[in-house]
């Protein structure tokens, strides 16, 4: 078992990445204040610091980098080609139009309905790449890519749309340009928590069918006689990766390519069985989204740049690098 | 004792009719090979038997029982199939793939049992893997691969084997090979085995020939009586000779 002690330096690896952006800020703070805030008492503005503004960042930034893991890891199972995640495939854009469609409908009071929204948005994105992707039989990564584009192309203009149809969204450009680029500050700890859940929901789907996803990969009628209903299957991969979609989009917009290299990362290492590769991206997902949101924070500080420009300046040309060589192997 | 049998049995894709009526039965008779033409209708036999289309008419039935009322899992412990390709751009290991074959068996909860890693290990000594357990799927040989799907099809332990163009993508030697480790399963294991194969020749090598043309039965029994001269030159055309050498049939241009 070669994929055992890989995790293990992995669950270990991220509490150290929890501390260094929890260390780590542009307000300089000496260590200890930062371990006095977190064990409750010390200099009560670096309680504030810590507790209330880089506690439930760095939280949120966990959640969300293994949340995309563990979608990444579903949706390249499901398209049965390293090539996918939640943002090339669209189905963060979808989750992207459902919440700001129910920021435009001025719910951003009730922080539940806006996860809804997006699993929603997810949901239905995902299905309709699946559906296009599968056109004639078989799928390609090249029609996952440009149904991706489509959908993420389509949604992008509704979002546009309404921009400028809907004043209470004008009023929230703030919260809208938070959403669609995807960075993890400031949020209310009720909305850390229920991302949580819902992303807890969705690793726990995707550990219960990685099995199933196992067979799936060697073709739908190769899975049905191997005693696994595809059908069955492709739903319960879709929800899953809808729900850690929605969640890591309600909570931080859209952060590009985490989903996507984090799983193909770590396949030479922990092996390509999905149940294993769902945890161990879970762990490293979080790892990096933190690590990448501490980057984010620094590279102009002590302006902040959102995360999602960080992943997409480095994720964009990596991306680029497998689909050369993807191309090169004629496998797309 | 297993039985599998098609039951005036009709089946097609959407409006074309593939298969007319076809009436078979299969229990322990070593290696079955299945042959005709291409579009003769072999392959959707064996699809109709592997529960993966509905018949349009008949059925095809495993022990008496409606092929097309079993679950998934439940076909699954009975029925293994050798598909026709069989390829992933993951970096699946031996074992992992064989241990496939208990898929049907573990339930969303469960755990492989003592029985699930014995069926996978023997699956693996019988196919020769040991020394591939570890390796991936990628870095073997066509004849390997070929070897790595039929022990995932074995460790599922059922009753029936179908096999649709195994020896597809080997060179000669592998196809021979292929082949007669197959029918040596079916007749060593009591497994219902039966193989769609193009090559007359490699059909030769098997206990019972079925041979399929424009959906029908057309002949059917040892290779001698069923790839006879007459036969051949009528489903396959005037191309093509039979000789016997060796008290085996031999399939030669004409």
């Amino acid at each position: 078992m070669r994929a055992a002690p890989a995790i293990a330096v992995l669950v270990a690896l991220l509490p150290l990445s929890l501390l260094a952006g929890i260390l780590v800020g542009s307000v300089q703070l000496a260590p200890g204040d930062v371990f006095g805030a977190l064990l409750g008492g010390g200099d009560p503005v670096a309680g504030v610091i810590v507790r209330d503004l880089r506690l439930p960042r760095v939280l949120a930034a966990a959640l969300v980098g293994g949340a995309l893991g563990v979608a990444g890891t579903l949706l390249q199972g499901l398209f049965r080609n390293p090539l996918a995640d939640p943002y090339v495939t669209g189905t963060s854009a979808g989750a992207a139009l459902g919440a700001v469609g129910m920021i435009a409908l001025g719910s951003d009071l009730a922080a539940t309905v806006v996860p809804l929204a997006a699993f929603a948005g997810a949901m239905v994105s995902a299905l309709v790449v699946w559906q296009l992707a599968r056109l004639g039989g078989r799928t390609t990564v090249l029609t996952v890519l440009l149904a991706g584009i489509i959908l993420t192309s389509f949604a992008s203009a509704l979002v546009t749309l309404l921009l400028f149809a809907s004043d209470r969204l004008s009023l929230r450009l703030r919260a809208v340009l938070d959403v669609l680029s995807g960075g993890v500050a400031v949020r209310a700890t009720s909305e850390v928590v229920l991302a949580a859940v819902i992303i807890a929901l969705g690793l726990g789907l995707a550990i219960l069918i990685g099995r199933r996803i196992d067979a799936f990969v060697f073709g739908e009628e190769t899975a049905a006689t191997l005693g696994v209903d595809p059908e069955r299957t492709t739903i319960a991969v879709i929800v899953a990766a809808a729900l850690l979609t929605g969640a890591a989009v309600a909570l931080a917009g859209l952060v590009g390519f985490v989903g996507l290299v984090v799983p193909h990362a770590l396949r030479p290492i922990v092996g390509a069985t999905h149940r294993t590769l769902a945890v161990a991206s879970f762990f490293a997902g979080a790892s990096v989204l933190v690590l990448a949101d501490l980057g984010a924070r620094s590279v102009l500080s002590p302006a902040e740049l959102p995360v999602g420009v960080l992943t997409g300046l480095l994720g964009a040309p990596f991306f680029l690098v497998l689909l050369v060589r993807a191309r090169r192997r004629e496998v797309a | 004792m297993t039985t599998l049998a098609a039951r005036s049995l009709s089946a097609g894709y959407g409006t074309r009719a593939v298969l007319h009526e076809v009436d078979l039965t299969f229990a322990l008779n070593g290696l079955v090979a299945l042959v005709g033409p291409n579009g003769a209708g072999k392959s959707t036999l064996l699809r109709a038997f592997a529960g993966l289309i509905r018949p349009t008419a008949g059925a095809a039935t495993l022990d008496g029982v409606d092929i097309a009322s079993l679950s998934r899992a439940a076909l699954a412990a009975r029925i293994a199939v050798v598909p026709q390709s069989f390829d992933t751009l993951f970096p699946f290991t031996v074992r992992e793939i064989v241990a496939l074959g208990r898929s049907a068996r573990l339930g969303l909860f469960a755990r492989p049992t003592a029985d699930d890693m014995g069926a996978v290990a023997r699956a693996i000594a019988a196919q020769d893997l040991d020394t591939f357990v570890d390796r991936r799927l990628d870095a073997l040989s066509g004849g390997e691969r070929q070897r790595v799907v039929l022990a995932m099809a074995l460790a599922q332990e059922a009753g029936v084997l179908l096999l649709d163009e195994p020896t597809a993508h080997l060179d000669p030697a592998h196809q021979i090979g292929t082949v007669r480790r197959v029918a040596e399963l079916a007749r060593m294991r009591g497994v219902v085995t039966l193989a769609v194969l193009h090559d007359l020749n490699l059909a030769a090598l098997a206990d019972r020939v079925v041979v399929v043309d424009a959906g029908r039965v057309v002949a059917d029994g040892p290779p001698a009586v069923a790839l006879a001269s007459d036969v051949v030159a009528r489903v396959f055309g005037a191309g093509l000779a039979v000789a016997q050498v060796s008290g085996r049939t031999v399939i030669l241009p004409g």
